[in-house]
């Protein structure tokens, strides 16, 4: 426990002393603003429409931010081989992994807490300054239901990048395949829903393909800023087992990864 | 020398891509592209989730833009908007809980367009994720006014009429209760206005319930004595003097406002005051 929480505060440490993680916070922050001028083109619902972008950046910085910083952590522990003064220490392969994993727990946690604040306090804010004709009522609870399954996304996320770090010395290959994992499993939930709701209209060939694919890559979505808003409950069944379904995930990717990184040579 | 012709070759593509974006412009304010600006349901499904809501968002008013682009040039083609109806049914379907499409929509498509069909089925979609009064209340005025179908309009508009935030808009049970009546559900319309009464706060709009009530209930003891003249005469009666001689009402029934009331050639009860009296001279000159 204490090595992992060493590798922890090594990780957290090491990745809130980039530069960049203020420089994202930063254009975060330039974002909110953005979305304060976006909200003038709405008729009648302008708080909706400050949420949806509000959110839409949010997860579009925090996914895109971890996928880069998991992918330089990885990359130069390894390119830079101080991978190897950990392991000179007896500490196992697999407790490497699983250290980073830890950390890059913890990490995603407070990124997503500071961003995730400033999301929550803007929104609330901007919210609050309406006409009172538009207003909506700010759901804080479910603000952090969703934060919170924000977080598990981005330590989800990490952990795929921490999977194709274990075979792929390529920092740009790793990135890319992580990627096309983001893209696939954030936009697969549409795709679930479109081949359910059009049965009739879509080649089985495709409905079994989509299905299949969402029982078989990770979901990268989240309740959304609806929930935030009041305007859609949280399933509690459904989000729960969306955690859970992501939590299983990445334990397996560890697994895996940890099997492979066993066996991977490093020299 | 090799920094001067580095900064003289950078000098002149910067001026040139400034050139090329003003031909850009150009181009972009001499067309109006449906291809560029209108979202289609294929654009949105494979954007990734989280972003789609701000992307639903920038679709729509890419949609809006469209619509003024092509407002400004006269009326617009059937083809076009059904487009119009296609992306704003896909914004929909991707962030439904956004009420500016079903508003834009109901707006659009309705007077400009003539699809009212489309725009109903825009906003019955809405009506399951939108809890806003306003939604049942396109519905049910499209209904009863564009395609004339009163029951389906009082449907709707009862429903708005129920909705909390509607309840201090008298108009809209007073409408629907009107509809009704035409369709001739006297019961309905009675029911609906008695469950309002007893949730409005306002004492004035209280008021013009109450009259309303008052005349409906004698509107339906006029067509019970209606019934039971025809049973005992064999025939429709022709005007209210008839019932009065023939003591099935009383000789001084009045609506609510203390206007009189009429029967139509055509068999149905108005009333000077509440009930249709913009007939009442029509009504006359027969």
């Amino acid at each position: 426990m204490r090595f992992l929480l060493g590798f922890a505060y090594i990780t957290l440490k090491e990745n809130v002393r980039r530069r960049s993680f203020y420089g994202v916070v930063v254009v975060y922050l330039l974002s909110l603003l953005f979305s304060r001028m976006l909200m003038e083109f709405s008729l009648q619902d302008p708080s909706k429409v400050l949420a949806d972008y509000s959110y839409s950046f949010l997860s579009f910085f925090l996914f895109l931010s971890t996928l880069f910083i998991a992918t330089d952590t990885m990359a130069k522990d390894i390119e830079k081989k101080s991978v190897y003064l950990v392991l000179s220490k007896g500490v196992t392969r697999e407790a490497y992994l699983l250290g980073r994993a830890f950390g890059f727990f913890v990490f995603t946690l407070s990124f997503v807490f500071v961003l995730g604040l400033f999301f929550l306090l803007i929104v609330w804010f901007l919210n609050e300054v309406t006409v009172s004709v538009f207003r909506k009522e700010l759901h804080l609870s479910a603000g952090l239901f969703v934060l919170l399954s924000l977080w598990v996304k981005t330590f989800l996320l990490s952990i795929v990048v921490l999977f194709f770090s274990t075979f792929m010395s390529n920092f740009f290959l790793v990135f890319l395949a992580s990627v096309v994992v983001l893209i696939a499993g954030s936009s697969i939930e549409n795709l679930y829903h479109f081949v359910s709701v059009e049965k009739e209209r879509v080649p089985d060939l495709v409905r079994y393909t989509v299905t299949f694919l969402f029982y078989v890559l990770p979901s990268f979505s989240s309740p959304g800023p609806d929930a935030v808003l009041g305007l859609q409950k949280i399933n509690l069944k459904y989000f729960s087992l969306d955690i859970a379904k992501s939590l299983a995930y990445s334990g397996f990717l560890l697994s895996v990864g940890s099997l492979i990184f066993r066996r991977r040579e490093l020299a | 020398m090799r920094v001067w012709t580095a900064g003289a070759l950078g000098t002149i593509l910067f001026f040139s891509s400034l050139l090329l974006s003003f031909f850009l412009a150009k181009e972009i304010r001499g067309g109006v592209e449906e291809r560029y600006l209108l979202p289609t349901r294929m654009y949105l499904l494979f954007v990734p989730r989280d972003l789609s809501w701000g992307l639903s968002d920038i679709g729509f008013v890419n949609t809006l833009a469209f619509l003024g682009y092509s407002l400004e040039r006269g009326p617009m083609k059937r083809e076009t908007a059904l487009k119009v109806y296609d992306a704003l049914y896909a914004v929909t379907l991707y962030n439904p809980r956004y009420f500016d499409p079903y508003y834009v929509g109901n707006a659009f498509l309705t007077w400009e367009t003539g699809l009212y069909r489309e725009a109903i089925d825009l906003l019955k979609r809405g009506m399951r994720y939108v809890n806003d009064w306003r939604i049942p209340f396109y519905i049910g005025f499209n209904y009863f006014y564009f395609l004339g179908d009163n029951l389906k309009g009082a449907k709707y508009l009862s429903l708005a009429a129920k909705h909390p935030q509607a309840r201090e808009y008298n108009l809209l049970p007073l409408l629907a209760s009107r509809l009704y009546y035409e369709e001739g559900k006297l019961e309905v319309a009675l029911a609906l206005l008695r469950e309002q009464l007893k949730v409005m706060k306002s004492e004035s709009m209280k008021g013009a319930i109450r009259v309303r009530i008052v005349t409906l209930e004698r509107a339906k003891k006029i067509y019970e004595a209606m019934r039971v003249f025809e049973r005992r005469f064999g025939r429709k009666p022709r005007s209210l003097e008839e019932l009065v001689r023939a003591g099935l009402v009383p000789k001084d029934i009045r609506d609510g406002a203390g206007g009189r009331f009429y029967i139509t050639p055509d068999g149905k009860v108005r009333s000077e005051r509440v009930l249709f009296p913009i007939r009442k001279k029509a009504l006359e000159k027969r």
